[in-house]
């Protein structure tokens, strides 16, 4: 056997580890592709409560806990969410309201990574159909077809201006079909909502992306029968800075002092830090106060309250920084509640009860 | 002494509602600007007949009304001139007082 040269064992042991490198690189990579086709995400299932209501707080703050944990979960990177509404009972516009349009943008920013699962038929996968969010959610088309009638007469509507042919098209459904009274000066609320929505919500440096400064509005109708009372629920949600937020660039001498309280007794947890959102909204809604500082400005918000004064028995809530205001049609003032949580945008709801028109011969 | 009438529901929207004109297709912005300021400039008399039309908002009902007086118009002027027809008595009440506050602030009152 012919004994090889030291410098010719030299260059093949160097070429035998170059092309061992080369494998072993190679193998890797085809491994790396491997892995990331069958790469599997986690799916964290997310339970929505039994009753969506936004009004109570309690029961508000269980949205929130649901919205908060979407969030947290999808910002992981490698985490699904499968949000499971099996156990969801009671569903109301504000509740709904704040959730789908929560998820919604979302679904926009995580493509397909929230996933809902609902019953066959149930009340809630026909909304998420009746909402056009089946594809989105992965719900079934066929096994969520609205049918209910509590789910055709949600009326959903969206978009960035003030509304008025909108809102007026959504109020001449209902009056068509009905045999109640659809009080009169709904329409000035509720495009008096929207046009706030235009003039305060979104400031020039919002995080909401620019698609979503919008407003959201569900409404849900129940006929009145002879012996009982029907129900017209409206709600009104934008994801902006919030009413006590805009009215802050302008605080009164009393209302510094507030706001130093506020601070110092949340810094050492004594108080929820509250009292200035609190009388913020009062103002804004009871004063005429308004954020522009114009005088003839900042008439919305009480002619909101005024249109629920008129209203026998309606009822009208604002949920807006750490702030709730409500008021209920036969008193004289609104009562208004503080929270530490702050609520992520404004939500109006209204709360109409109806009676039949009454037949005139 | 000429006259005109203006039927909001069918000469501009049975359903006006903003402020500004940005605010959405039939804002209160665009009905004083474009029919109220004309026909108060061109005529003795111009009726507003809100027939048929939703009941508007603060927002539409202040730009349009008190608006006209910020455009410089006084109340006396405008008692003068307007008159206003609707089917709700609340109507006039309320854009008479938008007028009024607006002349106050702006001491347009005569």
């Amino acid at each position: 056997m012919k004994k090889l040269k030291a410098k010719r064992k030299l260059w093949l042991d160097a070429r035998t580890y170059r092309q061992w490198s080369e494998n072993v690189r190679a193998a890797r990579m085809r491994n790396h592709v491997e892995t990331a086709s069958h790469f599997k995400m986690k799916c964290c299932v997310i339970s929505v409560p039994r009753v969506l209501v936004a009004e109570k707080p309690k029961q508000r703050q269980e949205i929130l806990n649901v919205i908060n944990q979407t969030i947290t979960t999808l910002a992981k990177g490698d985490t699904k969410v499968k949000l499971d509404f099996s156990k969801v009972e009671k569903i109301f516009p504000g509740g709904m309201l704040i959730l789908l349009a929560s998820l919604q943008l979302f679904t926009n920013v995580w493509k397909g990574r929230i996933t809902a699962r609902c019953p066959p038929h149930s009340l809630t996968a026909q909304l998420i159909n009746h909402f056009g969010l089946a594809d989105a959610f992965g719900v079934s088309a066929n096994l969520s077809k609205p049918k209910a009638s509590s789910v055709i007469d949600w009326q959903f509507l969206t978009g960035t201006k003030a509304g008025g042919e909108e809102v007026r098209e959504l109020l001449n459904n209902y009056r068509h079909k009905t045999n109640a009274e659809i009080p009169e000066g709904l329409f000035a609320a509720l495009t008096e909502g929207l046009t706030n929505v235009r003039h305060h919500a979104y400031t020039e440096n919002s995080e909401v992306p620019a698609e979503f400064q919008k407003w959201w509005l569900f409404a849900r109708y129940t006929e009145p029968l002879e012996t009982e009372t029907g129900s017209l629920f409206i709600a009104i949600y934008d994801m902006g800075v919030g009413i006590p937020s805009t009215m802050r660039s302008k605080l009164e001498k009393g209302e510094i002092i507030i706001d130093l309280i506020d601070k110092m007794g949340q810094s050492i947890r004594v108080t929820k830090g509250s009292a200035l959102d609190r009388r913020l909204l009062e103002e804004a809604v009871e004063y005429k106060r308004s954020q522009t500082g114009q005088p003839h400005r900042g008439n919305g918000l009480p002619e909101m309250r005024e249109f629920a004064s008129t209203t026998n028995g309606g009822r009208l809530h604002i949920v807006s920084g750490q702030a709730q205001y409500t008021f209920v049609a036969g008193k004289i003032d609104g009562h208004t509640l503080g929270f530490k949580e702050e609520f992520p945008g404004t939500l109006l709801l209204w709360s109409l009860p109806l009676k039949m028109k009454e037949i005139t011969s | 002494m000429t006259s005109k009438t203006i039927f909001l529901a069918t000469d501009f929207s049975p359903s006006p509602a903003g402020r500004f004109f940005e605010d959405g297709p039939f804002p209160g912005s665009s009905f004083r600007d474009k029919f109220l300021l004309p026909a108060i400039a061109q005529n003795d008399k111009v009726i507003i007949d809100l027939e048929d039309t939703e009941l508007a908002g603060s927002s539409f009902l202040e730009e349009a009304f008190g608006g006209l007086v910020r455009a410089g118009l006084t109340e006396t002027i405008l008692k003068k001139k307007l008159e206003l027809r609707s089917p709700r008595n609340t109507d006039p009440i309320r854009i008479w007082r938008y007028i009024h506050d607006e002349a106050v602030r702006c001491n347009r009152v005569s």
